[in-house]
């Protein structure tokens, strides 16, 4: 029983009146518990996979034009603002790309956290204690220090570890990873990158896991989703996308993959 | 952070002058009671149309007042109609700006089509007119510059909020499951508030100028209310045997219209990042 499945969803942008299809009739499932791999070159869709798992396609920007997204056995994609806004964050979380402009300057990384528990929590001390023990699972020491500290304070490492924070405060069923690393230096990609595998692992999580990098795809992925021009180009169990791809542009991006990082990850 | 901000804005000379000269006026506004050497209503007509000598320090007027303590208890109107009509133009002006920006769409047309016949009429005279309906007095005043000031501050807050909310982390709060309110009054609102500070402390002075200018004009605050632009008047009749009538009003205005226009600025640079 899968925990999401998305039917022939199909989503375009218009910007002046031209439109541009961004998702063509893409079916897919999640099984709880997984991880997928949507990998993907710029443009390829995978970004409006995410906003349409968050219902956030902006009216003004784009549109969903067919398609279902079931959850929970309903359509999210009929149901009101209301009902989306207490699913995201809640059933649903997300951490972005880009950690330098997600967090907002003028509040600090302990108000930016506790906004996502305030319609949870009442009182003021369990909110603090709950984002003091959300900092503590994304490997804070100083706890206390990162609740009041502002986000030009942080590094591009803290910064989105405090993401993450404020991601997985509410114990979301699905985690989506937009990216979570293109922002950072390498060793701090692998710090973040373990941060949210162990945090899967512990809390439980199924995670999409969002990227245009092959090989961190295979290295964490239970199953990969090769995604181009709005369209599933091929999808499976990672090993066998890897091993076997039967699609031309799977085949070429395997192919792109530095040798001696795709033999060691793909063994 | 507030200390950094302050310190940034000290040390630009003509903003700390601006400011020394605002927490002058305040001062003198707030003692005008005890630093007055006579009441500024109390008239002496045998001493009439005295010029500037021990006693009276600036002077009397036509009916005998001491200028100086007209002048004292004018501060006390200027920055009074200044804060006043400031205060209702920022919430006005922030509110109509926020919304717009925010919904966007059919709502934000509506407004905007509404501030911009709003600015079609000049702004004085669309004063003289709602002042020519209701009477005139310390309050209308207040209330009339503050409602007819917003639109300039409403297109700025809305171009503001247009560019935030683009930005990532106005999305991530939507992504929280956050409400719209909660959105724009503490993800959004935050960030455009140094502009708005801005645009208040430069309103505060032409508001000063405004609130003159209509008691020049006899349509502002009336007597016996003393007020720099009513004195102006008086002076007007005056100007060839009594100087001092005309110049210390007229000075007053000019200085703390610049003060406030010099902190203003002063402001601009210190809270703009990319400045200094």
């Amino acid at each position: 029983m899968s925990i999401i499945t998305v039917h022939n969803l199909s989503v375009h942008y218009s910007r002046d009146g031209e439109i541009i299809p961004a998702l063509r009739n893409i079916s897919f499932e999640i099984e709880p518990g997984e991880t997928l791999a949507i990998v993907g070159e710029s443009g390829s869709g995978k970004s409006t996979v995410a906003l349409s798992l968050m219902g956030l396609i902006l009216p003004y920007e784009g549109k969903i034009t067919g398609g279902e997204i079931i959850f929970d056995g309903r359509n999210l994609l009929v149901q009101s603002q209301e009902q989306w806004r207490s699913i995201r964050g809640k059933d649903i979380a997300i951490v972005l790309q880009d950690p330098f402009s997600s967090l907002n300057p003028v509040l600090t990384a302990g108000e930016q956290i506790a906004e996502s528990v305030r319609h949870t929590l009442v009182a003021g001390n369990d909110i603090k204690a709950t984002v003091l023990n959300a900092l503590r699972e994304t490997l804070f020491t100083d706890t206390e220090r990162i609740y009041a500290s502002y986000p030009h304070q942080l590094s591009g490492g803290q910064r989105q570890r405090v993401a993450i924070a404020m991601a997985i405060i509410n114990h979301p069923r699905i985690l989506i990873a937009d990216e979570p690393t293109t922002a950072l230096d390498v060793t701090t990609q692998k710090e973040v990158l373990d941060l949210l595998v162990r945090l899967k692992q512990e809390l439980s999580l199924t995670m999409v896991f969002i990227t245009h990098n092959l090989a961190l795809a295979a290295m964490r992925a239970d199953r990969v989703m090769i995604m181009r021009e709005g369209t599933i180009v091929e999808s499976g169990p990672t090993a066998a996308v890897f091993r076997h791809p039967h699609h031309a542009y799977t085949q070429a991006l395997v192919a792109a993959v530095p040798r001696l990082k795709y033999r060691e990850h793909i063994k | 952070m507030m200390r950094f901000y302050m310190l940034r804005l000290l040390k630009q000379k003509s903003a700390l002058a601006g400011l020394i000269i605002i927490l002058a006026l305040i001062g003198g506004g707030i003692c005008a009671q005890i630093l007055s050497p006579c009441d500024p209503a109390q008239q002496h007509v045998v001493k009439r149309l005295q010029s500037p000598q021990a006693g009276y320090l600036m002077g009397t007027d036509d009916l005998g007042r001491d200028v100086l303590s007209r002048m004292l208890h004018g501060i006390r109107v200027s920055l009074g109609v200044g804060i006043v009509a400031v205060g209702i133009m920022v919430i006005i002006g922030t509110l109509l700006g926020l919304t717009a920006g925010y919904c966007g769409g059919l709502i934000d047309s509506i407004i905007m089509r509404f501030v911009d016949i709003v600015l079609c009429f000049p702004t004085f005279f669309l004063i003289l007119i709602v002042i020519a309906f209701l009477e005139p007095s310390l309050y209308t005043v207040m209330g009339v510059i503050g409602i007819t000031s917003w639109p300039g501050l409403a297109r700025l807050v809305r171009a503001e909020v247009l560019s935030l909310r683009e930005r990532d982390y106005i999305a991530a709060a939507k992504m929280l499951g956050l409400g719209r309110a909660r959105l724009i009054f503490v993800h959004i609102l935050p960030n455009v508030i140094s502009p708005i500070i801005v645009a208040a402390t430069l309103g505060v002075g032409d508001a000063i100028l405004t609130e003159s200018g209509l008691s020049f004009l006899g349509l502002g605050v009336q007597p016996p209310v003393a007020s720099w632009g009513q004195m102006l008047t008086t002076g007007k009749e005056y100007i060839h045997i009594a100087w001092w009538l005309s110049l210390f009003p007229g000075c007053a205005i000019l200085i703390t219209v610049l003060a406030f226009n010099l902190l203003g600025e002063g402001l601009r640079n210190a809270l703009d990042p990319k400045q200094l």
